[in-house]
């Protein structure tokens, strides 16, 4: 069943999203060449701790961390570590989720790290961009396919490919709460968009082609190609007066 | 953080009579249904269909059976069953009672 929130309880999303927002402001300001994953883990868990929030991925399903930390053909889910390095044009995906009231804000976003090629900044803002469409088109009446359509639509014509395998979800008082967005599809097809439905959309998008594979650890996920990958994602609300992003200052 | 829907993936039972049950997908028939096995009751060779929307998705996908399965490689029910193990030692050691 798909849960529909009040505006109180939107509300409240939107304080754990401030707080997923602003753990990401310091990560945009953490990331640069000789950094380790394992230090923007800290930085985000003691930040969303001193703020009263519970971090969202650890321990969940045995996630080991704070934040998943997925760099360049690492598509999501990667673990963070001391020992992996930021280095100088490469990219990583960040992903925050947490619990701030009982309800729950999840966002990620695509780094640089120093200076990137111009195929990896057309990929990071053909991405961003994508995110933004699927937003657009999460308006009351509409239905879930018209997002996954806009998702896929703007990032095949700027010439990559939307993951199938990994899709955005329902949000709320659980991370993960019914509804399952994929980032590709028809459009018209699926559940009609009512106010008050709240979910993650998160494109995942490959510079090369759509396939995944699991490494061995369960959880890092990488293309199959080995080409680079981005993932954004915000956290929003579908109300009367159209989307709201939750998880942005 | 993303959820998936691939072969491999582990998914609970949220409505019918296997309610509770934790079952590894086998294979995507559609958008809306696919196909499970627990290695038990639901066996590789007579795997349930069951839709998605019934479906607890957990975030986990087993690495072995994934590669197995997008490989057509031949998967055994001792494979499921042990994959179904692995997510539910996870899940144990998750809430701090079990070896994780």
């Amino acid at each position: 069943m798909i849960v529909l929130k009040n505006g109180e309880e939107i509300e409240a999303m939107r304080r754990a999203g401030r707080v997923v927002a602003e753990a990401h402001q310091l990560v945009q300001e953490a990331v640069k060449p000789g950094v380790s994953t394992a230090a923007l883990n800290r930085i985000v868990e003691e930040y969303l701790v001193q703020q009263g929030a519970i971090p969202a991925f650890k321990g969940y399903h045995g996630f080991p961390a704070t934040i998943c930390a997925s760099i360049d053909d690492v598509v999501v889910h990667g673990i963070p570590d001391d020992r992996t390095i930021l280095e100088e044009g490469s990219i990583i995906g960040v992903d925050i989720g947490a619990f701030m009231d009982g309800f729950c804000g999840d966002s990620a976003w695509s780094y640089p790290v120093g200076q990137v090629d111009d195929g990896t900044q057309r990929l990071l803002q053909a991405t961003e961009e994508a995110l933004y469409k699927g937003i657009e088109a999460a308006v009351v009446g509409n239905r879930l396919g018209d997002i996954s359509h806009a998702i896929q639509t703007h990032v095949e014509a700027a010439g990559f490919s939307v993951v199938r395998d990994f899709v955005g979800h329902g949000i709320g008082r659980e991370m993960h709460e019914e509804m399952q967005i994929p980032n590709f599809g028809p459009p018209g097809r699926g559940v009609r968009l009512k106010s008050g439905m709240t979910m993650a959309l998160e494109p995942m998008v490959n510079m090369g082609g759509y396939h995944v594979e699991v490494l061995p650890d369960h959880w890092t996920v990488k293309t199959k190609d080995r080409s680079i990958s981005a993932h954004f994602e915000h956290t929003i609300a579908v109300t009367d007066n159209g989307p709201i992003i939750l998880t942005r200052l | 953080m993303a959820q998936s829907i691939r072969p491999g993936q582990i998914v609970s039972s949220r409505q019918g009579r296997d309610a509770g049950t934790v079952y590894c997908v086998l294979k995507m028939i559609d958008e809306r249904s696919v196909l499970v096995a627990d290695g038990k009751k639901r066996t590789v060779n007579r795997p349930k269909v069951k839709n998605t929307r019934h479906l607890q998705i957990h975030s986990h996908v087993d690495s072995g059976l994934d590669q197995a399965l997008s490989g057509k490689i031949k998967v055994t029910d001792e494979d499921v069953r042990k994959a179904v193990e692995r997510f539910s030692g996870r899940e144990e050691g998750s809430l701090g009672h079990g070896k994780g």
